[in-house]
Parts: C-alpha cells; structure tokens; sequence
C-alpha cells in the first residue's frame, strides 16, 4: 500500500470533507508553521552568529507578536473544534479559516520582508490548492484581504510609516548584494511551503481523478450484469461506425434477445431473472473477442458490436455465441437447471452500403424478430 | 452567455485538450511574457525616471539575452505547431514545453532577483495549476529542474560569480529600506502573473466541476426515461428508510409495473415500446410530491417512495397515480392510440410495522403480483 492509499484510508476523500473539517485542517496547518516560525526567530536570535543579521530591538518586539498569534491561533482551532459539533456544514468556518491565515500570513511576510520569495510562494500556492477544495468563495475572498493588506503594509513602508522586513538589520550587504544570510533565510521558510502546497496539490487532484473514474464507471456500466450500459454501448456504438466509414472497414451488429425470460420471470421470480441475465452476460462477455463491445440493451436484451470482421467471420462467432449461451445454465436450490436460449439477429454492413448506424441497429433489430418468430433459439442474418 | 461558455465554446475543455495542444498553450502564453518582459526592459532603459535605479552595463548586456530567448520561444512555438500536424500525439511535447518554461523562466527571475515575490508565484502557481491541466510528470520533472535552476544560480551568487539581480543598480536604498522603484517593479510583475494563474485555475476547475457534475447526473438517471436508474433509487430508498427510522415517520413504497408490456413491444415494435415507458413515467412524475422519488426499477417496473406518509394518505396518493397512468395515451398511428394501464403493489411501514428494506420491496412486490392476478390495472395494498 502506498503513502497516498494510507493517508486516504485514514482521512477519507479531502474533497468531501465538511466545512469545519477543512476549516480545522487548515487552521493546524497554519498553527505548525507558526511553531516553525515562533521557533526559527527563537534560534536566530539564540546563536551569536546569526542575531548580527538581525534587528534586534525589531525581533523582540514582533516576538511578543507571534505568541500572541500563536495562542489566538490555537484559541480559534479549539472553538472550531467545539462548534464543528453543533454546525457541520456552514462555510462560515472556512471564511474565517480562510481570513485568519491570509492575514496573518502577510504580517509574518511582512516581518522578513513582503517583496520575498517566501511570500511569493504562499500568495500564488495557497489560493489555487484552496481553489482546488476549499469554499471558492472563502478563497476569493481571503485573497483579496490579503491582497489589500499587502498593498497595506508596501504603501505604509513607502511613506516610511513602518521599516521594510524590520526583522532585519539589513536586507542586502554594502554593495548591494542580498545578505547571504537572508537569501538562506528566504530558502529556508520558502522550501516547507512549496513542498506542502505541490503535494497537497498533487494528493487532492488525484483523489478528484479517483472520484471522477468511479462516477464514470458506474454511469457507463450496467450495475446487475456489470457490462455496458444501453447508453455507453449506443456511444460505442457510433464511434466505431465513424471509424469503419472512415477506414473501409466492414461493422457488425449482433442483437441478442434471451428466449422465453418473461416466463421465467414469472415462473421462478426476479431474482431467478437476475441470475439469468448475469449468467447470461458472464458467458457472451467471455466469447466475444477483446475489440468487441458487449453491453445489456434492454430489459432481457444484449447488443454485441463486431468491428472488422467479414461477413462470414461475423456469422460464424455469433454462431458459437448462440451455442455458449445454450450450453449455460442456472442451478435452482431444488429441481433441474434451466437451459438458456437466445435468439439473435445479425446485421453486417459493408461501409459501401452506407448503413446509419440506426439502421444497423434496426436491421438486426428485425432479423431478430424472423429469429423469434421462426422458433427461437437460432441466427438470423439480416 | 457567459465568458466562460464562451470560453469553452471556442477552447474546448483544457482537461481534454491533446499533449500538443498543451504544449503550444503554455509556449504561446509564455511568449506573451517574455514580449511583456522584454518591452519593460527596453520601456526602463529609456525612462529617465527608472534608469538611476538599474545597472546599465547588465541591463544592456541581458537585453540582448532576453532578444535572444524571445527568438528561441517563437522557434519552439512554431516548431510544435508544424511538428504536431504530421506527429502523432505524444506527452514529450509537453516535456520539452515544460523544462524549456521552468528553466528559461527562473533566468528570468534571476535578473531581477530570484529571492523576490514573482519568483515565489511562478514557483509555487504555476506547478499546481500545472498538476491541474498537464501530465504530472511532466510537471514533476520540471518542477525540480526549476528548483534546481533556483538552487544553481543562488549558489553561483553566494560564490560571487554571478551578481544578485544584475538588472537592479541595488535593491536597497542606504538606510537598508527596499527601494520603492524596485518594490513598483517586483508588485508590476508579480500581480499579473497572480491574476493570470488565479484566473486559468479557476476556469480549468470550474469546467472539472461541470463535467463531474454531467457524469454524475448520467450516472443516477435512467436515459430512457430520464427517471433515477435502478441503483440511485435503491440509494434514495436506503436513506429515506434510515431518515424514517430515525425521525419516527412512516414511509411507504410502491411497485409500479405498466400491463401488457410485453404484448405492446412485440405487437407494435421497440420504440411504441419506449414511448409507452416515457409517457408512464412522465405519468408518475407529474403525480408524485415535490419530496418523493421515482425511479425505474426494472424494465417496466418503477418504483415510488413516498416518505412521510400514513396508509390511508399514500393510499390515496398510489390510487391517483394509478388513474394518471391508466389516463396516458401513447399514439402509436394516426389510427391507433394505445391506452397504458399499470398494476401497483403497496407496502407501508411506520411506528406499528418495522420491515428491512428487503422485506418492504418483497412486500411490495408481492403484492404487486396480486394486483396482476386480480385483473390488472389495481392498487394492492400489502398487509
């Protein structure tokens, strides 16, 4: 089992998460980098090389800050958690989720510097994951809060209301350069970001594609037989009709219609019925050849699409399909098995006959009725 | 309409597009960048208001490095649009796409500065929304080249071999402040490229959704006639029961299956066939309430869940239903009009009856199976 399976298992589909559930994620996220932070200005300011590089006075300062944050941080997530109780699913938390860490994202951006990499990378990453599922309109939203503070916070440094990353002594080295320090610094709170939002990114889409294949699954398959379904096989249908006009080659069409199931409807019950059919299906979906499409037409009903075969090839597989199906049986709890017959029309065409494919299936349709009409269980080629 | 249906009516669905098709996209989207670039290059070396803030000597030296990769990019653009006609269709037009992007990009970056906020929305934007629409290899691979690009030039900077932002005279004023020319500069390019991938993300998601939300819709509703299929309905029916049992409401369940079905289809074909089955079922849904479910449950058998109902109430309910199947008339020829009836079996379970849901549609069934016996065209009532 790999890594993504086992974080599916124990969370569940991100994208069917309730609000507060998203709201309470997003909020430990952002409580963790918080830590990150808390705990990087405590080391920097700690080690006699690195506290050079930084303004002192500034640093103590926004300190007292960050604590604040963190606790009110963790306040929130324990009122989330509380409240997820009462309401489970009211956008509201995750427009407050959403505010909280745009905001304080751009106060902590601020405090090494708005204009940075780190910023740059959380202003760019965090809304398109949180597009991907998150509330869209708590995304916009908090994005443009962010977006107002940080014009904010440039234009209060321009007319030097505020110091520019005052968490720094200084930015750049006397030539101008970027201080090596804070070029490391910037990797440094940049690299855990981008690493968290391409992966949380990469696991949410994949599990949007999982969900996406398994809708498609069932809308294109019949969920008693588990072949396709009437309208995934009249798809199929006409897509292989373009390709034999386009390629020249012949199409055939083979209508199957199970003998006598009404009665055994009545006689033995639906569930008799059912098996019949599933049977039924198991044994035409092991005959046909791998390019061929199978799928339940109607009721009792099944169409069989032969692409590339001449008109005898054609007429010899349906031949062998009508003797597998009266070779098939269904075991009753007490009594004989019942046989299984089928009657089945063929139509191939040529693509010079110019056939719709609606006249392919109409074709079929009525050699099947000389089929049924001229004593079941047998072939008749239109 | 719209801009995004229009969008969609002209583009297609991005999810859909071929490898080329992405490819060309990106290098198309890109050229535009690299022309914005460009003209802003040349637009500063000839302002007086910016010249003090850039280092000339660089300035015109990457000019011609920028004159250069624009060049190349048009190369690129052409060279995929005239190779993908005769080509078949493969993913490594979106590698090359994509390595070329990631690399020559982060150069970009590197002259004004790769610690800089457009640098971090490229770096972070472009991935994710890449994940969206492309190959994820593809954007794997590119993203560590990108970052290994990052990596290579802040090393070489580190090593002073190369200056930081060689375009920039120095990004900080004496007093250690960023200079605002700089700051104008790293806002006016890191806002478009905000909006842009916010705008793309947006889009490509919202045409994701709308497709789920169509394979989703086929993959609960019958085609014929347009009713819930057989699974969606047993669904519906699983949580009215559970909702029943939960709230003490009752809840009743009818088998609905239309007379002389059979006959109908082979006497006059398939499609009256058909038609007789959309009428019924246009019939029933016009009958029922706003919070009940009908569904198609066989071939010609329907199933109706009436939640909330006492015996007599849904009694009552089932029996209209019956007289607006009965009143469907399906017009087989200008001669012929064919009346459809249907017999219905009945099973209720409330406060007084707790049944499992097998046993509800059992019930039903069997009861179904009296009304054929008594005559057809008949309500009966289980229990």
């Amino acid at each position: 089992m790999n890594i993504f399976a086992m974080l599916h298992k124990k969370l569940g589909n991100p994208l069917d998460w309730p609000s507060s559930k998203k709201a309470s994620f997003l909020l430990q996220i952002h409580f963790l980098e918080q830590c990150l932070y808390l705990f990087s200005i405590y080391f920097l300011l700690n080690s006699p090389e690195l506290s050079r590089h930084l303004n002192i006075e500034f640093s103590l300062l926004h300190l007292s800050f960050f604590k604040a944050i963190v606790m009110s941080t963790l306040g929130v997530i324990i009122i989330v958690k509380l409240l997820q109780h009462y309401w489970h699913e009211s956008s509201a938390f995750e427009h407050i989720a959403a505010q909280i860490f745009a905001i304080s994202q751009v106060y902590y951006g601020y405090c090494i510097g708005l204009m940075s990499l780190p910023t740059g990378v959380v202003l760019a990453g965090v809304p398109v994951v949180g597009f991907i599922f998150f509330h869209r309109r708590a995304v916009v939203y908090s994005v443009i809060s962010s977006t107002i503070a940080i014009f904010a916070f440039s234009y209060a440094t321009l007319i030097d209301l505020i110091p520019y990353a005052p968490l720094a002594h200084n930015i750049t080295n006397p030539e101008g350069q970027l201080d090596p320090v804070w070029a490391l610094i910037y990797c440094f709170f940049t690299l855990p970001h981008l690493i968290l939002i391409l992966f949380l990114s990469y696991y949410s889409l994949q599990r949007w594609r999982q969900r996406e294949a398994e809708i498609h699954f069932m809308s294109s398959t019949d969920p008693l037989t588990g072949i396709l379904n009437r309208r995934s096989i009249l798809n199929h249908l006409i897509l292989e009709h373009e390709n034999s006009t386009r390629a020249g080659t012949p199409l055939s069409v083979l209508m199957i219609d199970l003998d006598h199931f009404k009665m055994i409807n009545d006689t033995w019950g639906h569930s008799t019925g059912d098996e019949a059919l599933i049977k039924a299906a198991a044994t035409l979906s092991m005959v046909v050849r791998q390019n061929d499409f199978l799928g339940r037409y109607g009721g009792e009903e099944f169409l069989i699409i032969l692409p590339g075969l001449e008109h005898d090839q054609a007429h010899h597989l349906a031949e062998r399909i009508r003797i597998a199906l009266s070779d098939t049986n269904i075991e009753l709890e007490a009594g004989t098995p019942i046989k299984i017959t089928a009657s089945m029309g063929l139509c191939c065409a040529d693509p010079d006959m110019n056939l719709t494919y609606e006249q392919l299936i109409h074709e079929a349709d009525k050699a099947l009725y000389r089929a049924k009409n001229s004593g079941r269980n047998r072939l008749v080629v239109s | 309409m719209t801009l995004p249906d229009q969008l969609h009516s002209k583009y297609g669905n991005p999810l859909e597009w071929t490898s080329a098709k992405k490819a060309s996209f990106l290098l198309d989207v890109y050229f535009v960048g690299q022309c914005v670039y460009f003209v802003s290059l040349f637009f500063a070396l000839n302002s007086d208001a910016l010249r003090p803030a850039m280092n000339l000597e660089q300035a015109y030296q990457h000019l011609a490095y920028f004159k250069l990769l624009l060049l190349f990019t048009l190369i690129a653009v052409a060279g995929i649009k005239i190779v993908s006609r005769s080509c078949k269709d493969c993913v490594l037009y979106e590698h090359i796409a994509a390595q070329f992007f990631a690399i020559t990009h982060v150069y970009y970056g590197y002259t004004i500065g790769l610690m800089a906020l457009p640098t971090g929305v490229v770096l972070a934007g472009v991935p994710v929304l890449g994940f969206i629409v492309f190959n994820r290899k593809v954007v794997v691979f590119s993203s560590l080249s990108a970052i290994i690009t990052v990596i290579l030039f802040s090393f070489a900077t580190f090593k002073d071999i190369l200056p930081y932002a060689p375009l920039a005279k120095s990004i900080t004023q004496s007093n250690g402040q960023l200079e605002p020319t700089w700051m104008a500069v790293y806002i006016f390019f890191a806002a478009p490229l905000l909006v842009i991938i916010f705008a793309i993300t947006y889009y490509v998601l919202h045409r994701w959704r709308l497709r789920e939300e169509e394979v989703q819709f086929l993959s609960t509703t019958d085609s014929l006639t347009g009713l819930l299929n057989r699974r969606s309905i047993m669904e519906r029916l699983e949580h009215a029961k559970e909702i029943s049992e939960k709230t003490c409401q009752p809840l009743a369940v009818i088998m609905v299956d239309l007379d002389h079905f059979k006959q109908i289809n082979d006497t006059w074909g398939h499609s009256i066939g058909d038609c007789a089955l959309q009428s019924a079922a246009n019939a029933l849904k016009s009958t029922i309430r706003q919070h009940d479910f009908v569904g198609r449950y066989g071939g010609e058998e329907f199933l109706v869940i009436l939640p909330g109902l006492e015996a007599e109430q849904a009694q009552i309910l089932a029996e209209r239903i019956r007289i607006a199947v009965a009143d469907t008339k399906v017009d087989v020829n200008p001669q012929v009009t064919l009346g459809v009836t249907a017999s219905l079996g009945m099973c209720c379970c409330g406060l007084g009856r707790k049944l499992s849901l097998e046993d509800l549609i059992k019930q039903a069934d069997m009861a179904l199976y009296k009304a054929k016996h008594d005559g057809r065209d008949k309500l009966v009532v289980a229990g």
